[in-house]
Protein backbone atom coordinates (compact mmCIF):
# COMPACT_ATOMS: atom_id res chain seq x y z
CA UNK A 1 0.00 0.00 0.00
CA UNK A 2 2.90 2.65 0.77
CA UNK A 3 4.12 1.35 -2.17
CA UNK A 4 1.39 2.23 -4.20
CA UNK A 5 1.12 4.99 -2.45
CA UNK A 6 4.53 6.58 -3.67
CA UNK A 7 3.97 4.79 -7.12
CA UNK A 8 1.07 7.44 -7.47
CA UNK A 9 3.12 10.34 -5.88
CA UNK A 10 5.39 9.80 -8.73
CA UNK A 11 2.90 10.12 -11.37
CA UNK A 12 0.57 12.96 -10.29
CA UNK A 13 3.48 14.44 -9.11
CA UNK A 14 4.22 14.81 -13.01
CA UNK A 15 1.11 15.41 -14.26
CA UNK A 16 0.53 17.82 -11.70
CA UNK A 17 3.71 20.14 -12.92
CA UNK A 18 2.12 19.43 -16.37
CA UNK A 19 -1.39 20.98 -15.54
CA UNK A 20 0.64 23.98 -14.12
CA UNK A 21 2.66 24.65 -16.46
CA UNK A 22 5.75 23.89 -14.33
CA UNK A 23 6.73 20.79 -16.63
CA UNK A 24 6.57 21.62 -20.61
CA UNK A 25 7.42 19.83 -23.74
CA UNK A 26 10.26 21.73 -25.67
CA UNK A 27 8.97 22.66 -29.13
CA UNK A 28 10.75 20.28 -31.88
CA UNK A 29 12.75 23.29 -33.21
CA UNK A 30 14.75 23.18 -30.36
CA UNK A 31 16.10 19.66 -31.50
CA UNK A 32 16.27 20.72 -34.72
CA UNK A 33 18.36 23.48 -33.87
CA UNK A 34 20.40 21.36 -31.47
CA UNK A 35 21.44 19.12 -34.95
CA UNK A 36 22.37 21.99 -36.61
CA UNK A 37 24.27 23.42 -34.13
CA UNK A 38 26.48 20.72 -33.39
CA UNK A 39 26.49 20.08 -37.14
CA UNK A 40 27.74 23.41 -38.02
CA UNK A 41 30.28 22.94 -34.71
CA UNK A 42 31.79 19.57 -36.21
CA UNK A 43 32.44 21.48 -39.29
CA UNK A 44 33.75 24.74 -37.62
CA UNK A 45 36.31 22.29 -35.92
CA UNK A 46 36.80 20.31 -39.19
CA UNK A 47 37.32 23.05 -41.04
CA UNK A 48 40.00 24.31 -38.37
CA UNK A 49 41.65 20.99 -38.08
CA UNK A 50 42.26 20.70 -41.66
CA UNK A 51 43.55 24.01 -42.30
CA UNK A 52 46.06 23.36 -39.56
CA UNK A 53 47.40 20.12 -40.95
CA UNK A 54 47.65 22.04 -44.35
CA UNK A 55 49.65 24.37 -43.14
CA UNK A 56 52.43 21.63 -41.43
CA UNK A 57 52.53 19.87 -44.65
CA UNK A 58 52.89 23.76 -46.50
CA UNK A 59 55.75 24.95 -43.68
CA UNK A 60 57.35 21.58 -44.33
CA UNK A 61 57.36 22.43 -48.29
CA UNK A 62 58.37 25.55 -47.90
CA UNK A 63 61.47 25.06 -45.25
CA UNK A 64 62.28 21.62 -47.19
CA UNK A 65 62.20 19.94 -44.12
CA UNK A 66 61.88 16.21 -45.06
CA UNK A 67 65.47 17.19 -46.23
CA UNK A 68 67.08 17.62 -42.49
CA UNK A 69 67.16 13.99 -41.23
CA UNK A 70 69.09 13.08 -44.87
CA UNK A 71 71.81 15.45 -42.98
CA UNK A 72 72.63 12.83 -40.17
CA UNK A 73 72.09 13.08 -36.67
CA UNK A 74 72.83 17.21 -36.30
CA UNK A 75 70.08 17.13 -39.41
CA UNK A 76 67.62 14.94 -37.55
CA UNK A 77 68.16 17.32 -34.41
CA UNK A 78 67.73 20.55 -36.72
CA UNK A 79 64.31 18.48 -37.65
CA UNK A 80 63.04 18.19 -34.44
CA UNK A 81 64.04 22.00 -33.53
CA UNK A 82 62.13 23.29 -36.77
CA UNK A 83 58.93 20.38 -36.56
CA UNK A 84 55.71 22.79 -36.09
CA UNK A 85 55.36 20.90 -32.51
CA UNK A 86 52.92 23.93 -31.23
CA UNK A 87 50.36 23.02 -34.25
CA UNK A 88 50.65 19.29 -34.32
CA UNK A 89 49.45 19.27 -31.02
CA UNK A 90 46.94 21.51 -31.45
CA UNK A 91 45.47 19.76 -34.37
CA UNK A 92 45.36 16.33 -32.31
CA UNK A 93 43.31 17.95 -29.56
CA UNK A 94 41.19 19.73 -32.20
CA UNK A 95 40.36 15.98 -33.42
CA UNK A 96 39.90 14.17 -29.85
CA UNK A 97 37.15 17.55 -29.75
CA UNK A 98 36.05 16.82 -33.55
CA UNK A 99 35.83 12.72 -32.24
CA UNK A 100 33.52 14.46 -29.16
CA UNK A 101 31.14 16.20 -31.16
CA UNK A 102 30.81 13.37 -33.98
CA UNK A 103 30.17 11.20 -30.93
CA UNK A 104 27.23 13.57 -30.28
CA UNK A 105 25.23 11.40 -33.32
CA UNK A 106 24.24 7.99 -33.63
CA UNK A 107 26.44 7.27 -36.39
CA UNK A 108 29.23 8.19 -34.15
CA UNK A 109 28.61 6.51 -31.13
CA UNK A 110 27.78 3.43 -33.09
CA UNK A 111 31.42 3.24 -34.20
CA UNK A 112 34.46 2.27 -32.20
CA UNK A 113 36.40 5.07 -31.32
CA UNK A 114 39.68 4.10 -32.91
CA UNK A 115 37.80 4.19 -36.38
CA UNK A 116 35.85 7.67 -35.80
CA UNK A 117 39.93 8.76 -34.68
CA UNK A 118 41.39 7.10 -37.43
CA UNK A 119 39.19 8.12 -40.14
CA UNK A 120 39.16 11.81 -39.11
CA UNK A 121 42.70 11.55 -39.30
CA UNK A 122 42.33 10.22 -42.70
CA UNK A 123 39.60 12.84 -43.91
CA UNK A 124 42.04 15.48 -42.02
CA UNK A 125 45.52 14.09 -43.59
CA UNK A 126 43.85 13.97 -47.23
CA UNK A 127 42.07 17.33 -47.19
CA UNK A 128 45.08 19.15 -45.75
CA UNK A 129 47.28 17.34 -48.77
CA UNK A 130 44.49 18.17 -51.25
CA UNK A 131 44.79 22.09 -50.04
CA UNK A 132 48.29 22.26 -49.99
CA UNK A 133 49.52 20.58 -53.15
CA UNK A 134 46.64 20.53 -54.92
CA UNK A 135 45.91 24.75 -54.67
CA UNK A 136 47.97 27.76 -54.64
CA UNK A 137 46.20 28.67 -51.29
CA UNK A 138 49.09 28.43 -49.13
CA UNK A 139 50.87 30.81 -51.96
CA UNK A 140 48.26 32.68 -52.23
CA UNK A 141 48.26 33.19 -48.49
CA UNK A 142 51.94 33.47 -47.98
CA UNK A 143 52.01 36.06 -51.19
CA UNK A 144 49.52 38.38 -48.94
CA UNK A 145 51.20 37.77 -45.74
CA UNK A 146 54.24 39.33 -47.63
CA UNK A 147 51.96 42.50 -48.29
CA UNK A 148 51.11 42.90 -45.34
CA UNK A 149 47.40 42.37 -45.95
CA UNK A 150 46.67 38.83 -44.36
CA UNK A 151 44.71 39.89 -41.25
CA UNK A 152 46.61 38.74 -37.78
CA UNK A 153 46.76 35.91 -36.68
CA UNK A 154 47.38 34.76 -40.07
CA UNK A 155 49.53 37.47 -41.29
CA UNK A 156 52.20 36.39 -38.53
CA UNK A 157 51.80 32.51 -39.12
CA UNK A 158 52.55 32.67 -42.57
CA UNK A 159 55.13 35.46 -42.29
CA UNK A 160 56.84 33.77 -39.38
CA UNK A 161 56.65 29.87 -41.29
CA UNK A 162 59.11 30.95 -44.20
CA UNK A 163 62.94 30.15 -42.45
CA UNK A 164 66.23 31.58 -43.32
CA UNK A 165 70.16 31.38 -43.31
CA UNK A 166 70.57 33.91 -40.96
CA UNK A 167 67.72 33.40 -38.28
CA UNK A 168 67.55 29.88 -38.35
CA UNK A 169 70.35 28.10 -40.61
CA UNK A 170 68.25 27.05 -43.16
CA UNK A 171 67.67 27.81 -46.54
CA UNK A 172 66.26 27.46 -50.13
CA UNK A 173 68.78 29.21 -52.01
CA UNK A 174 70.15 29.44 -55.80
CA UNK A 175 74.23 29.26 -56.03
CA UNK A 176 75.28 32.28 -57.33
CA UNK A 177 79.05 31.52 -57.37
CA UNK A 178 81.27 28.23 -56.37
CA UNK A 179 84.91 28.96 -55.57
CA UNK A 180 86.16 25.36 -53.68
CA UNK A 181 84.41 24.95 -50.71
CA UNK A 182 83.01 28.25 -50.58
CA UNK A 183 79.40 29.03 -52.33
CA UNK A 184 77.73 32.00 -52.46
CA UNK A 185 73.85 31.82 -52.65
CA UNK A 186 70.42 33.62 -52.38
CA UNK A 187 67.36 33.19 -51.15
CA UNK A 188 64.45 32.35 -53.65
CA UNK A 189 63.40 35.81 -53.26
CA UNK A 190 66.60 37.48 -54.06
CA UNK A 191 67.71 38.65 -50.94
CA UNK A 192 71.50 39.39 -50.39
CA UNK A 193 73.68 37.11 -50.88
CA UNK A 194 75.38 34.49 -48.56
CA UNK A 195 78.65 33.25 -48.35
CA UNK A 196 78.64 29.67 -46.98
CA UNK A 197 81.35 27.16 -46.24
CA UNK A 198 81.14 23.69 -47.08
CA UNK A 199 83.25 21.45 -44.61
CA UNK A 200 86.19 19.33 -46.63
CA UNK A 201 85.04 15.66 -47.09
CA UNK A 202 81.63 15.73 -45.92
CA UNK A 203 79.45 13.74 -48.55
CA UNK A 204 76.27 15.59 -46.88
CA UNK A 205 77.61 19.08 -47.74
CA UNK A 206 79.34 18.41 -51.20
CA UNK A 207 79.78 21.13 -54.38
CA UNK A 208 80.37 17.87 -55.99
CA UNK A 209 77.71 17.71 -59.21
CA UNK A 210 76.23 21.13 -58.67
CA UNK A 211 76.18 23.97 -60.67
CA UNK A 212 75.80 27.87 -60.87
CA UNK A 213 72.33 28.04 -61.37
CA UNK A 214 70.98 24.97 -59.11
CA UNK A 215 68.61 25.21 -56.54
CA UNK A 216 69.91 23.52 -53.01
CA UNK A 217 68.69 23.43 -49.71
CA UNK A 218 71.11 24.37 -47.00
CA UNK A 219 71.02 23.03 -43.20
CA UNK A 220 74.17 25.38 -41.72
CA UNK A 221 75.15 26.34 -38.06
CA UNK A 222 76.00 30.41 -38.45
CA UNK A 223 79.42 30.61 -35.98
CA UNK A 224 80.85 34.30 -34.97
CA UNK A 225 78.56 36.00 -38.21
CA UNK A 226 80.43 32.41 -40.32
CA UNK A 227 77.95 30.19 -42.14
CA UNK A 228 79.38 26.74 -41.59
CA UNK A 229 77.15 24.02 -43.79
CA UNK A 230 76.93 20.96 -42.52
CA UNK A 231 74.27 19.08 -45.15
CA UNK A 232 73.77 20.81 -48.59
CA UNK A 233 71.37 19.18 -51.31
CA UNK A 234 70.27 20.01 -55.17
CA UNK A 235 66.54 20.57 -54.86
CA UNK A 236 64.79 19.24 -58.04
CA UNK A 237 62.90 21.69 -60.56
CA UNK A 238 59.60 19.98 -59.56
CA UNK A 239 59.64 20.09 -56.06
CA UNK A 240 60.22 23.58 -56.40
CA UNK A 241 56.86 24.34 -56.45
CA UNK A 242 54.17 22.21 -55.49
CA UNK A 243 53.06 19.60 -57.82
CA UNK A 244 49.04 20.88 -58.87
CA UNK A 245 47.65 17.82 -58.64
CA UNK A 246 44.87 19.41 -60.89
CA UNK A 247 46.81 21.18 -63.29
CA UNK A 248 46.87 20.30 -66.94
CA UNK A 249 50.37 19.29 -69.06
CA UNK A 250 51.30 22.33 -70.82
CA UNK B 1 -2.75 -2.08 -7.55
CA UNK B 2 -5.09 -0.04 -8.99
CA UNK B 3 -3.79 1.44 -12.40
CA UNK B 4 -5.68 2.61 -15.27
CA UNK B 5 -7.48 0.45 -17.71
CA UNK B 6 -5.54 -1.96 -19.49
CA UNK B 7 -4.57 0.32 -22.18
CA UNK B 8 -3.99 -1.56 -25.29
CA UNK B 9 -1.99 1.44 -26.96
CA UNK B 10 1.85 0.49 -27.17
CA UNK B 11 4.06 2.68 -25.98
CA UNK B 12 5.07 4.11 -29.15
CA UNK B 13 1.56 5.08 -30.19
CA UNK B 14 1.18 6.99 -26.54
CA UNK B 15 4.36 8.71 -26.66
CA UNK B 16 2.87 10.05 -30.10
CA UNK B 17 -0.44 11.41 -28.77
CA UNK B 18 2.15 13.15 -25.51
CA UNK B 19 3.82 14.73 -28.78
CA UNK B 20 -0.05 15.84 -29.83
CA UNK B 21 -0.45 17.39 -26.30
CA UNK B 22 -2.67 14.69 -24.44
CA UNK B 23 -0.29 14.62 -21.45
CA UNK B 24 -2.78 11.82 -19.72
CA UNK B 25 -1.13 9.30 -22.20
CA UNK B 26 2.15 10.40 -20.37
CA UNK B 27 0.87 9.18 -17.48
CA UNK B 28 0.20 5.99 -18.82
CA UNK B 29 3.41 5.76 -19.52
CA UNK B 30 5.33 6.82 -16.28
CA UNK B 31 2.48 3.99 -15.03
CA UNK B 32 4.10 1.91 -17.57
CA UNK B 33 7.83 2.59 -16.53
CA UNK B 34 7.98 3.97 -13.04
CA UNK B 35 8.49 0.66 -11.12
CA UNK B 36 11.20 -0.42 -13.62
CA UNK B 37 12.97 2.51 -13.67
CA UNK B 38 12.70 2.06 -9.71
CA UNK B 39 14.20 -1.12 -9.82
CA UNK B 40 16.63 -0.05 -12.34
CA UNK B 41 17.56 2.59 -9.90
CA UNK B 42 18.05 0.20 -7.14
CA UNK B 43 20.80 -1.31 -8.94
CA UNK B 44 22.91 1.86 -8.83
CA UNK B 45 22.29 3.87 -5.73
CA UNK B 46 21.10 2.37 -2.82
CA UNK B 47 19.00 5.12 -0.93
CA UNK B 48 15.56 5.17 -1.64
CA UNK B 49 15.09 8.95 -1.70
CA UNK B 50 17.46 9.38 -4.30
CA UNK B 51 16.31 6.60 -6.22
CA UNK B 52 12.76 8.28 -6.61
CA UNK B 53 14.39 11.52 -7.05
CA UNK B 54 16.09 10.63 -9.87
CA UNK B 55 13.57 8.54 -11.22
CA UNK B 56 11.17 11.31 -11.21
CA UNK B 57 13.66 13.69 -13.06
CA UNK B 58 13.98 11.36 -15.54
CA UNK B 59 9.88 11.29 -16.25
CA UNK B 60 10.28 15.03 -16.36
CA UNK B 61 13.08 15.16 -18.68
CA UNK B 62 10.96 12.86 -20.97
CA UNK B 63 8.70 15.06 -21.04
CA UNK B 64 10.68 17.90 -21.88
CA UNK B 65 12.38 16.06 -24.67
CA UNK B 66 9.48 13.93 -26.41
CA UNK B 67 9.51 15.98 -29.26
CA UNK B 68 12.83 14.39 -30.08
CA UNK B 69 11.28 11.34 -29.95
CA UNK B 70 10.89 9.20 -33.05
CA UNK B 71 7.94 7.41 -33.03
CA UNK B 72 9.18 4.45 -35.61
CA UNK B 73 11.86 3.47 -32.74
CA UNK B 74 10.78 1.74 -29.78
CA UNK B 75 10.33 4.21 -26.96
CA UNK B 76 12.13 1.95 -23.86
CA UNK B 77 15.35 2.28 -25.07
CA UNK B 78 14.68 5.54 -25.46
CA UNK B 79 13.54 6.09 -21.61
CA UNK B 80 16.11 3.76 -20.33
CA UNK B 81 18.82 5.65 -22.02
CA UNK B 82 17.62 9.05 -20.49
CA UNK B 83 17.07 6.82 -16.97
CA UNK B 84 20.84 5.69 -17.71
CA UNK B 85 22.34 9.14 -17.87
CA UNK B 86 20.58 10.01 -14.60
CA UNK B 87 21.41 6.90 -12.37
CA UNK B 88 25.34 7.87 -13.95
CA UNK B 89 25.26 10.87 -12.62
CA UNK B 90 23.69 10.36 -9.58
CA UNK B 91 25.99 7.91 -9.18
CA UNK B 92 28.89 10.20 -9.80
CA UNK B 93 28.07 12.52 -7.12
CA UNK B 94 27.55 10.24 -4.53
CA UNK B 95 30.86 7.67 -5.84
CA UNK B 96 34.14 8.54 -3.44
CA UNK B 97 36.06 7.46 -6.58
CA UNK B 98 35.41 9.76 -10.03
CA UNK B 99 34.56 7.39 -12.54
CA UNK B 100 36.82 6.68 -15.45
CA UNK B 101 36.76 9.14 -18.19
CA UNK B 102 38.25 7.22 -20.51
CA UNK B 103 36.47 4.23 -22.19
CA UNK B 104 38.54 1.58 -23.54
CA UNK B 105 35.86 -0.72 -24.26
CA UNK B 106 34.69 1.30 -26.97
CA UNK B 107 37.96 2.20 -28.42
CA UNK B 108 38.06 -1.56 -30.33
CA UNK B 109 35.91 -2.81 -32.48
CA UNK B 110 34.94 -6.16 -30.76
CA UNK B 111 32.31 -8.89 -32.67
CA UNK B 112 28.93 -8.37 -31.13
CA UNK B 113 26.91 -11.96 -30.83
CA UNK B 114 24.27 -12.60 -29.09
CA UNK B 115 23.37 -15.80 -28.30
CA UNK B 116 19.40 -16.64 -26.38
CA UNK B 117 20.31 -20.43 -25.67
CA UNK B 118 23.60 -19.19 -23.30
CA UNK B 119 21.58 -16.51 -21.51
CA UNK B 120 18.78 -19.02 -20.75
CA UNK B 121 20.58 -21.39 -19.62
CA UNK B 122 23.02 -18.83 -17.08
CA UNK B 123 20.30 -15.95 -16.50
CA UNK B 124 19.21 -17.98 -13.05
CA UNK B 125 23.00 -18.14 -11.90
CA UNK B 126 24.11 -14.56 -12.83
CA UNK B 127 20.67 -13.37 -11.04
CA UNK B 128 21.60 -14.79 -7.78
CA UNK B 129 24.97 -13.38 -9.01
CA UNK B 130 23.88 -10.13 -9.57
CA UNK B 131 22.04 -9.73 -6.18
CA UNK B 132 25.12 -10.78 -4.13
CA UNK B 133 28.00 -8.81 -5.84
CA UNK B 134 26.73 -6.02 -7.88
CA UNK B 135 27.78 -3.60 -5.26
CA UNK B 136 31.72 -4.56 -5.88
CA UNK B 137 31.07 -4.46 -9.81
CA UNK B 138 32.36 -1.63 -11.71
CA UNK B 139 29.35 0.88 -13.42
CA UNK B 140 29.90 -0.08 -16.82
CA UNK B 141 29.81 -3.89 -16.36
CA UNK B 142 26.57 -3.07 -14.12
CA UNK B 143 24.88 -1.50 -16.10
CA UNK B 144 25.22 -4.04 -18.95
CA UNK B 145 24.56 -7.02 -16.86
CA UNK B 146 21.31 -5.48 -15.04
CA UNK B 147 19.82 -3.99 -18.52
CA UNK B 148 20.50 -7.80 -20.23
CA UNK B 149 19.74 -9.88 -17.14
CA UNK B 150 17.43 -8.36 -15.12
CA UNK B 151 15.69 -6.03 -17.98
CA UNK B 152 16.07 -8.68 -21.10
CA UNK B 153 16.92 -6.23 -22.64
CA UNK B 154 18.62 -7.12 -26.32
CA UNK B 155 22.05 -6.12 -26.96
CA UNK B 156 21.09 -3.44 -29.64
CA UNK B 157 18.89 -1.80 -27.00
CA UNK B 158 21.76 -1.94 -24.58
CA UNK B 159 23.91 -0.24 -27.42
CA UNK B 160 21.16 2.52 -27.73
CA UNK B 161 20.65 2.74 -24.35
CA UNK B 162 24.23 2.99 -23.06
CA UNK B 163 25.08 5.10 -26.89
CA UNK B 164 27.82 2.54 -27.09
CA UNK B 165 28.59 -0.43 -30.22
CA UNK B 166 27.02 -3.10 -30.23
CA UNK B 167 30.17 -4.73 -29.57
CA UNK B 168 31.28 -3.08 -26.95
CA UNK B 169 27.81 -4.29 -25.05
CA UNK B 170 28.75 -7.87 -25.68
CA UNK B 171 32.71 -7.17 -24.53
CA UNK B 172 31.38 -5.61 -21.45
CA UNK B 173 28.08 -8.31 -20.22
CA UNK B 174 31.44 -11.37 -21.08
CA UNK B 175 34.00 -9.23 -18.71
CA UNK B 176 30.57 -8.38 -16.23
CA UNK B 177 30.20 -11.99 -15.74
CA UNK B 178 33.65 -12.95 -15.30
CA UNK B 179 34.07 -10.08 -12.57
CA UNK B 180 31.08 -11.29 -10.90
CA UNK B 181 31.93 -15.02 -10.69
CA UNK B 182 35.45 -14.14 -9.06
CA UNK B 183 34.00 -11.41 -6.66
CA UNK B 184 31.51 -14.48 -5.96
CA UNK B 185 34.27 -17.01 -5.25
CA UNK B 186 36.58 -14.52 -3.19
CA UNK B 187 33.13 -13.64 -1.25
CA UNK B 188 32.41 -17.20 -0.99
CA UNK B 189 36.13 -18.15 0.18
CA UNK B 190 35.96 -15.33 2.99
CA UNK B 191 32.28 -16.56 4.07
CA UNK B 192 34.19 -19.90 4.54
CA UNK B 193 36.95 -19.00 6.15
Amino acid sequence: MNEHNQDKNIKDEILRKIEAHELSMRPKVYFTLKVVVFTLLAFAVLVVTVFIFNFILFFFRLNSLAMLPGFGARGFIAFIRFFPWEFLLLDILLIFALQWVVRKFRFGYKTPTLYVLGGLVVVTALCGFIIDRGTYFNDFLLHRADEQRLPMPFGKMYMQARHSLQTSGICRCLIVAINGNIVTVKDFDGSLPYTIVLPENSRRATTTYLKIGDRVFIAADVKSGVIHAFGLKKISTETVWPRRLLQTSQ
Amino acid sequence: MKTTATDARTDEELAGLVQSGDSNSFGVLVERYEKKLLRYGRKFLSTREDIEDIVQEVFMKAYQGIKSFDTHKRFSPWIYRIAHNGFVNGLKKKSRNPLSYIDFDTLFPHPAYEDPALKEREEKEIRELIDKGLGELDHKYREALILYYLEDMSYKDIAEILEVPTGTVGIRIKRGREALRKIYEHMDHHERA
